[in-house]
């Protein structure tokens, strides 16, 4: 194991966190549904590991961000499945994380490709 | 609530990751075209470990503290019911610790922490005049105490008071109840607040003649008179003496006393209405503001900003000018010269707040201490056989990766779950040991008397903090030890033979700290029982077999004083022709009821030397050395003519011719007491007076009719069976006024007995703990000599078929046990004559450090330990060595 694994864990982690309530915005889904989103909309660039995405969803449930409800799926009406949907303080902490994100990137961005800013 | 929250989430996770395969399976079939089967296990495959999943999953809940310990809780339960039999060894030990603590700590907080229900308490001091280190007085003069008041700038305030029996009236029916005359600065003093109306004030003693006012306590108020609000202004009928209530006291209040409840506060110039004939003839009507009559307890509340050091160091000088300024002209003389010196004690208990049981009760503390240690102790020892015996778990548990520190607090966690069952245990006990205890000490009291223990804030804190104190005691050096196994061996299942291993040493350790604390109680119960024993085998001088006491007072009902006479000689003429009446006589000092007369006594001739004892007295009927057999040796008795207008007459016990007349005869003698001048005609055999320990006095016995005297009790030898007897003379009583109170009817031995109840429930108890204590250090003999056996079954079995004896082999745990015990034994005698000697003052016919008792106590429990130690070393003698060597 890498020795800088904490930072890349912790990295990673709030970048998932954007990315799922992100998803949520186009409205409710399930865990499997989330996973299947981001790797279908990255063309399965980012393959979702269930182990973080669980403890991920949760965490978001902990923080109320997201509400969760569960409710039979369309077709089947035996199974049920657990649907989470984004909060209003969700909603706030997009837009936060976003900005966050966005100049995170925008700085990379200048240091790495610093004659495309000139 | 949060467990059950707990399980529905768990639940909920299990339902939402199954589906979420479900799916991925639907979709691995769908997509790839695999079977139902294939697709199955590849969505299980990307979808990793299921179990670290959850576990991150769980991790992201984020686990309370709370929640950790309820895993840990239900870990421990579950651990400990899986060896019962040591649960209900450690509970019960524990809980007879924790609730014989408890029970006694019940007692320390209602007799030494508690104070009087007053505002700042410990500000308040009572005071007592001493001769050298002997207390002379304890109660004072009505001048003194008032001028105290007036002059002295350390205080206040000072009042004095005086306990009194009323019979309230009301409907045509008698109801006794305790009252207290007071002087007027007692409310100011104790700063008590009227619930209604309005408390005493100076005003009310001086007009009181006139216009008798009384106070009555909340309770009182509530349970007597429903909390009628119109009772201010209210006449009652006290002793036949109408009293208008003018107030009710702040409810909570009851009185000077700590432990006694007194119903209603009544101006001390009224005293005559309480005490009879004493006060009301004659010169009676002032006797209350006599200077010469020392009678008022007293209590003073000491200035802000005062040490009771300062008031002490200003308070002789004052009291001797008082007491100088107070005396008649001729007796000055006698006061310039005085010795005695005034001592200010804490008087936050009120009056008299050092109860008869203080000492003893702190000597059972120290005591039940002890057992709780012996019993931790044990415990402790338990536990570190059981680590012995759960090393594997542990050594499995680390090397799975559990950190030592989460292996403590398991451990820790155990140990709090069996220090909260024997607390719960022990609070059980404790309530029904502290019932049991009340019913005993307090038997024969009224309501209102007595002691008064109860289960308050304080005892709970303390039994609860007792339980986290025993569990930190007992639980953490073996948590401690089992937290650091040899992994290795463990795990191989050759654990090294543990002969000298750290914990088995601390068991060595551990039990000969029980012997020699097992020890020390036992020596201290045997000096408790033979002081009991010599205690009960007294010689009184008299017998109390079948005597009957009571208490009737004719004054209570208004009677005058020679209205009482006559209804006394009524009584005593009726109770006489009763059948099975042997004897019946009048007494106003009832033997060994605590009370006491001293009168001054002077003898023609003869200088009082410093070496003279103090003459006590005793003003009693015809019949009364006849009803108590009490041994007439010379002269007469008293008789139906030494009355008022006869000559002064008087009997001498031994005691009182020996100190004054010494080889002559006594009889015929005469000597002064007060101005009459008394001549003696009788002699009788000492006997015991005030209470069981004392020196025996020099006593006098004057006729009760050349006395002004009150409070009498009423004797009777009766041959008939107490309640039989008892009947009959109520009865007799009732046919000569239906509305005389009778009171106090007691059997004189059971008073007798009851005057030795804290010596016998000091004995009882002691014993109890002590055998308690030797039954908890066996125990742990008889726990470390069958481990040693089972633990070298094999050793044994191969010693036997070698050729070793029986007697070989039991030599090897003889050995072992004799050693702990000696080693205990050895450490306990030293530690045990030290600690007795704090008993000191406790003791009678006995010295604190007794050899005799000491030997006792050690053969006790040297027979004890034996025996625990030959139960196990039988089996190990019966080990068949085939067998033995099959084993493992």
């Amino acid at each position: 194991m890498p020795t800088n694994s904490s930072d890349r864990i912790s990295l990673l982690r709030g970048t998932l966190d954007m990315l799922i309530l992100r998803t949520l915005l186009f409205g409710p889904a399930h865990g499997h549904q989330i996973a299947k989103h981001i790797q279908r909309t990255t063309d399965d660039l980012l393959q979702i590991e269930h182990g973080s995405l669980y403890p991920a969803l949760h965490r978001l449930e902990r923080k109320g961000w997201v509400a969760v409800k569960w409710e039979s799926a369309g077709k089947d009406l035996k199974r049920e499945l657990k649907y989470y949907r984004l909060t209003p303080t969700g909603k706030k902490q997009l837009v936060a994380e976003e900005s966050k994100w966005k100049r995170l990137t925008g700085a990379i961005a200048q240091i790495m490709w610093p004659l495309k800013e000139g | 609530m949060r467990f059950w929250r707990r399980k529905t989430r768990e639940q909920d996770l299990e339902r939402e990751l199954l589906a979420h395969l479900e799916l991925e399976a639907q979709e691995q079939q769908e997509e790839a075209g695999l079977s139902s089967e294939e697709s199955r296990y590849a969505a299980r495959r990307a979808f990793g470990n299921l179990g670290t999943v959850k576990e991150s999953v769980r991790e992201a809940w984020g686990g309370t503290l709370f929640e950790t310990l309820g895993q840990d809780l239900r870990y421990a339960f579950r651990s400990l019911r899986a060896s019962p039999a040591f649960v209900f060894v450690a509970v019960g030990s524990l809980g007879l610790g924790i609730g014989a603590n408890t029970a006694i700590f019940s007692f320390v907080n209602a007799l030494l922490l508690k104070h009087l229900p007053v505002p700042e308490p410990t500000r308040l001091v009572e005071l007592a005049e001493y001769k050298g280190s002997e207390e002379v007085n304890s109660a004072f003069s009505f001048p003194f105490i008032a001028e105290l008041d007036k002059r002295n700038s350390s205080f206040n305030g000072v009042f004095g008071r005086f306990p009194v029996r009323v019979n309230l009236t009301s409907d045509g029916v008698s109801e006794p109840l305790h009252g207290e005359v007071v002087t007027g600065n007692y409310f100011k003093t104790l700063q008590v607040q009227p619930a209604i109306g309005r408390l005493l004030t100076d005003e009310d003693i001086d007009t009181a003649a006139g216009n008798p006012v009384c106070v009555i306590s909340y309770s009182t108020w509530q349970e007597h008179f429903v909390g009628d609000a119109a009772i201010v202004g209210r006449k009652l009928l006290l002793n036949a003496h109408p009293y208008t209530v003018v107030g009710v006291t702040q409810k909570g209040f009851y009185g000077s006393q700590l432990q006694s409840r007194i119903d209603m506060q009544l101006p001390v110039s009224r005293m005559g209405d309480f005490m009879g004939g004493f006060f009301a003839s004659g010169s009676g009507e002032s006797m209350w503001k006599s200077a010469g009559f020392n009678w008022l307890q007293p209590l003073a509340r000491l200035k802000q900003n005062l040490t009771s050091a300062h008031a002490q160091a200003m308070i002789d000088p004052v009291a001797h000018a008082i007491n100088l300024q107070l005396a008649s002209p001729n007796r000055r003389a006698r006061f310039a010269g005085s010795k005695t010196t005034y001592r200010l004690t804490d008087g936050s208990q009120g009056i008299e707040g050092n109860s008869i049981y203080s000492q003893p009760i702190t000597v059972l503390m120290g005591i039940v201490a002890l057992v709780l240690l012996i019993a931790c102790a044990n415990i402790a020892n338990l536990l570190l056989a059981r680590a012995n015996a759960r090393a594997k778990e542990f050594a499995v548990r680390l090397s799975l990766g559990a950190s030592r520190w989460r292996l403590i607090r398991q451990l820790m966690v155990e140990t709090l779950v069996l220090a909260a069952c024997g607390s719960l245990v022990g609070l059980t006990l404790a309530i029904w040991i502290v019932h049991i205890l009340l019913t005993y000490l307090n038997a024969g009291q009224g309501a209102g008397e007595g002691l008064h223990v109860g289960a308050d804030p304080p005892v709970i804190v303390f039994s609860i903090l007792l339980c986290f104190l025993t569990a930190l005691l007992f639980g953490l050096v073996p948590a401690w030890q089992s937290a650091q196994p040899d992994i290795v061996p463990e795990l191989k299942g050759t654990p090294r033979a543990r002969a000298h291993s750290v914990p088995l040493q601390m068991r060595r350790l551990l039990i000969v700290f029980q012997i020699a604390l097992s020890l020390m109680i036992l020596f201290a119960a045997g000096l408790l029982t033979r002081t009991l024993s010599g205690l009960k085998t007294i010689d009184l001088g008299f017998n109390p077999a079948r005597v009957i006491t009571l208490k009737v007072d004719p004054a209570m009902n208004g009677y005058s004083p020679d209205q009482t006479d006559r209804i006394f000689d009524d009584v005593l003429r009726r109770l006489r022709q009763q059948p099975g009446t042997e004897a019946a006589s009048l007494a106003v000092v009832t033997p060994l009821e605590g009370s006491m007369i001293s009168l001054d006594l002077t003898i023609p001739g003869r200088i009082k030397k410093s070496s003279d004892v103090q003459t006590n007295f005793n003003m009693i009927t015809a019949d009364y050395f006849k009803t108590l057999s009490q041994p007439l040796l010379a002269g007469r008795d008293f008789g139906d003519h030494d009355v008022r207008k006869a000559p002064r007459v008087a009997i001498v016990n031994q005691m009182f011719a020996a100190q004054y007349m010494p080889g002559q005869n006594p009889i015929g003698r005469h000597f002064r007491v007060g101005d009459a001048d008394t001549e003696v005609v009788g002699l009788v055999k000492n006997s015991r007076y005030q209470i069981l320990r004392e020196k025996t006095w020099p006593l006098v016995y004057l006729p009760a009719k050349q006395t002004q005297s009150s409070g009498y009790t009423l004797l009777i030898r009766s041959r008939l069976q107490t309640t039989v007897a008892v009947a009959g003379i109520e009865h007799t009583i009732r046919s000569i006024d239906s509305k005389l109170p009778i009171y106090q009817v007691r059997a004189l031995q059971d008073e007798i007995d009851q005057g030795i109840s804290s010596e016998r429930v000091l004995s009882f108890l002691s014993t109890l703990f002590g055998a308690l204590a030797t039954l908890l250090s066996t125990m742990g003999i008889y726990g470390l000599i069958a481990y040693a056996v089972a633990r070298r079954t094999r050793e044994i079995g191969l010693r036997f078929a070698i050729g070793a004896q029986k007697l070989d082999v039991a030599k090897l745990f003889l050995r072992e046990s004799l050693l702990l015990v000696a080693a205990g034994i050895l450490a306990g005698i030293p530690l045990a004559v030290a600690a007795t000697r704090v008993l000191n003052s406790l003791l009678y016919g006995v010295a604190p450090g007794d050899p005799a008792t000491l030997t006792f106590a050690v053969l006790i429990f040297l027979l004890a330990a034996l025996l625990a130690t030959l139960l196990p070393v039988l089996r190990a003698a019966r080990i068949d060595p085939i067998r033995a060597l099959r084993y493992e």
